[in-house]
């Protein structure tokens, strides 16, 4: 067989044992399928003796207990039910404020209208002088 | 180990729990980053995001596999920040290759007529593994790297025991094809120098 019928065999998913021994003959006088063998079947399928040993750093595990204890002091654990009152307590006190601040602007709006018509309209204040002139006119004439 | 304990705020236990794990936890981190740096890193926060979160561990799970969900998620999360430090090119979750060429540069020492070595087979596979989409990578360093069973594959990923066997799977086809067309370009280049 040839390296591209032998590299065809190895391409297989599941290699049967007479294609195995076919391949286990050629790769032995064929370093490039040897070579292929390797990296398409053998690192696939068993890739735990090539990994790397892992050297892990000294005082590792020091390392990580002080990481932890010295960033979790803001984190304090909060229990559930007291952050769901929590949560409730502000969305209630959210709510009391905004409407208090609501009513206010309102009834301060409305004291504006209010003011607004009895000092600033000079319009209304005219007509209003100008019926009681008349009035007051009518009154005399009529004595 | 004494969860419960972890629980109270008890910190010699959750030290018990450090001991124990870190290098299962380091090891796991290294086999997605390739790099100490970011594997201590990733590491620590590990054991900080499960310090605060004892809470919500559920004691009849294994403390193990939720350690290594939250080392994978990390994992993945750092190496998606550093997109263009760890990956030339991706195959998509649908097998299909985002690039039209292979970008993986092999091992500068590989030459398709020289055996390959152990360090060149590793690389080789380090920079395969990049290139394939997160959960088929994940669930092929759980298997292979860490020893994890089927099983707890699906308990680390919250998935099911036939999704990992299709990840598992498709990870294996698309790693092969990745190999092969390695050896392909620089047996043409070897070729071509000849």
């Amino acid at each position: 067989m040839n390296c591209n019928e032998i590299q065809k065999l190895i391409n297989t998913q599941e290699l049967s044992q007479e294609n195995n021994e076919l391949i286990e003959i050629h790769i032995k006088s064929c370093v490039s399928c040897k070579n292929y063998y390797k990296l398409v079947h053998g690192l696939v399928k068993n890739p735990q003796h090539i990994w790397d040993e892992i050297e892990i750093p000294q005082n590792f595990a020091n390392n990580i207990e002080n990481f932890v204890f010295e960033n979790s002091s803001y984190a304090l654990r909060i229990p559930m039910w007291l952050k769901i009152t929590s949560a409730a307590a502000a969305i209630v006190l959210g709510l009391f404020i905004g409407s208090t601040v609501y009513d206010s602007r309102v009834s301060a709006q409305n004291t504006n209208s209010y003011s607004y018509i009895e000092t600033n309209d000079n319009l209304y204040m005219a007509e209003t002088t100008e019926i009681m002139y008349y009035s007051t006119i009518i009154e005399t004439e009529g004595e | 180990m004494d969860i419960a304990a972890i629980k109270k705020g008890d910190k010699k236990a959750f030290r018990v729990l450090i001991d124990s794990t870190h290098r299962d936890v380091y090891r796991l981190a290294y086999r997605f980053t390739s790099n100490n740096d970011d594997s201590q890193d990733i590491a620590q926060e590990v054991f900080l995001d499960a310090w605060r979160n004892i809470d919500k561990f559920r004691e009849e799970a294994d403390i193990k596999t939720w350690l290594y969900r939250i080392t994978v998620n990390k994992s993945l999360n750092l190496i998606k920040r550093n997109k263009n430090k760890f990956s030339s090119f991706s195959i998509s979750d649908s097998g299909e290759t985002e690039s039209t060429s292979f970008q993986i540069a092999a091992p500068t020492s590989y030459s398709a007529d020289k055996p390959l070595h152990n360090k060149e087979l590793r690389n080789s596979l380090k920079r395969a593994l990049e290139s394939i989409p997160d959960n088929q990578r994940t669930a092929f360093l759980l298997f292979n790297s860490e020893g994890l069973t089927y099983n707890q594959i699906a308990e680390v990923m919250e998935t099911t025991l036939g999704a990992v066997e299709s990840l598992i799977f498709r990870a294996k086809a698309n790693l092969r094809k990745i190999l092969a067309e390695v050896h392909k370009q620089f047996s043409e280049s070897t070729q071509v120098f000849k």
